[in-house]
């Protein structure tokens, strides 16, 4: 399970990170696949410019 | 957001995809889990129907066509309204008016709200972000996704969903798949002002073509009309300019269902592009070239309305892959929905204000946005980091006079305090 509180953060990528998925999309279907990943027990899950 | 900031903000019925689609499979789901997502996540909704207008004797014949296709889709209640019924419930209406599919369930949301809304949530139960990063490369070792290169380091990861829109030919292609082809079309939309707002109940559609729904009118959910879209390919995903021959084909289309429609009440002109994919149906499914690269690309109409659909989906295919999938037990689905200070009464306002001086300093004085919710903005789970965020999490500078007097120099020192550099980019 994750560590750390439940809070956005730029996760710095200057040494390797690991994800269980990657989103790679930030408009209303990368949101959606996000929010039901969130669902389970996966150590991260990224998606990229989620901003305009 | 691409695609998602710039569209017709329409939940879909879903009478319009061919049955067996992926397109009608998944907008007919999504429009049902919306109802749920609107209870668990406070988007707002609005549930006014649709309707789909029968202008000439021909287009008739295509009405019932439409209702067939429709129940087929599993799509409830839809009925076929006479004119007289159809006058009395949109008095706008052209009176040459045949008659219209009428589809209660369809609905209108604010696009940006559900996405964030989202987005808000998966944050809130763990999922991180990246922002303002650009991929460059999906690793692929043995036949099998890697990790993600991006302009700032390198993600190990044995899963790549790709849903980036008009990017999704570009993100596969970086894999290795070159099979995803998508065609850019450019739909372009005036907004109107909140007066006009109650000019049609309902989303109006004309009869269908076999290239777009056509020229639509409806009401957004904070109150504004809009018309659009016209349906143009384009080259290059960042051509959302609009053009004068757009704005006057969207005119003359909606003023063959609405002929009193003035323009007076117009604040602004707006371009979207729609990801199409060479066979017209959603792509969703495993890459047949890169094990472990999922693709959600393709999403034209009715994405929006498919989305939460389209993510049931994709977990599935996941799962069917053998990815664990155990339940998060700290998962919570309901996000904690706020008032913005113009929806506010007298009552709550003056509480606000006590909690927070900054809510006595408007920054947008057609939206009564303040100075406090701009702050709150750059701190949500999804923050904004530049102006259009802002815009899009606020709606400063959405109203009348699309920011002529927002107060820039307060969103900037609002940024400053709170430690951001907020980038004072527009949209084009």
């Amino acid at each position: 399970m994750r560590d750390g509180p439940l809070n956005v953060e730029e996760i710095d990528l200057t040494n390797e990170a690991r994800a269980d998925v990657v989103i790679i999309g930030g408009g209303v279907v990368g949101a959606a696949i996000a929010r039901e990943l969130s669902r389970y027990n996966l150590s991260m899950s990224y998606w990229k410019n989620i901003l305009t | 957001m691409g695609t998602s900031k710039a569209n017709s903000g329409i939940l879909h019925a879903g009478f319009d995809a061919a049955p067996g689609t992926k397109k009608a499979l998944f907008n007919v789901r999504g429009n049902v889990l919306y109802r749920q997502l609107e209870a668990e996540l406070g988007i707002r909704l609005k549930w006014i129907g649709s309707l789909v207008v029968a202008l000439e004797h021909d287009n008739l014949r295509v009405l019932e066509e439409l209702l067939c296709r429709g129940k087929e889709n599993g799509v409830p209640r839809l009925e076929i309204l006479s004119r007289d019924g159809l006058l009395d419930r949109e008095p706008n209406l052209a009176h040459g008016v045949l008659g219209a599919l009428w589809s209660p369930t369809a609905g209108i949301v604010s696009p940006f709200d559900a996405t964030l809304a989202l987005a808000e949530n998966a944050v809130h139960n763990g999922v991180k972000v990246l922002l303002e990063q650009e991929v460059e490369q999906v690793l692929v070792e043995q036949g099998r996704v890697a990790g993600v290169v991006t302009d700032r380091g390198i993600i190990e990861t044995p899963y790549v969903i790709n849903a980036a829109g008009v990017h999704a030919g570009s993100v596969a292609a970086l894999a290795g798949d070159e099979s995803i082809a998508i065609t850019l079309r450019k739909g372009e939309y005036l907004l109107f002002d909140t007066s006009r707002g109650d000019c049609v109940r309902s989303v109006l559609f004309p009869t269908p073509t076999k290239v777009s729904k056509g020229i639509v009118i409806g009401p957004t959910v904070h109150g504004n009309l809009f018309i659009g879209p016209n349906a143009l390919d384009v080259a290059c995903p960042d051509d959302v300019g609009t053009t004068a021959g757009g704005m006057s084909e969207i005119i003359e289309g909606a003023r063959k269902l609405i002929p009193n429609l003035g323009l007076g009440s117009v604040i602004t002109q707006f371009a979207g592009l729609r990801a199409v994919a060479a066979h017209d149906d959603f792509i969703i499914g495993p890459s047949s070239f890169v094990r472990g690269l999922i693709h959600a690309g393709g999403i034209q109409s009715p994405g929006l309305t498919a989305a939460p659909a389209i993510a049931e989906a994709v977990v599935e295919i996941l799962r069917d892959d053998g990815l664990s999938l155990t339940p998060n037990p700290r998962f919570v689905p309901v996000r904690q929905s706020r008032l913005s200070f113009k929806e506010q009464n007298y009552t709550t306002r003056q509480r606000s204000f006590r909690l927070n001086p900054l809510h006595g300093r408007i920054v947008c004085r057609c939206e009564t946005v303040t100075e406090a919710e701009i702050v709150e903005a750059i701190h949500v789970p999804c923050p904004a980091h530049t102006l259009d965020a802002v815009k899009v999490r606020t709606r400063a500078g959405m109203g009348r006079c699309q920011g002529g007097v927002l107060r820039s120099a307060r969103v900037s020192a609002a940024s400053k305090r709170v430690g951001h550099a907020t980038k004072f980019r527009t949209q084009g």
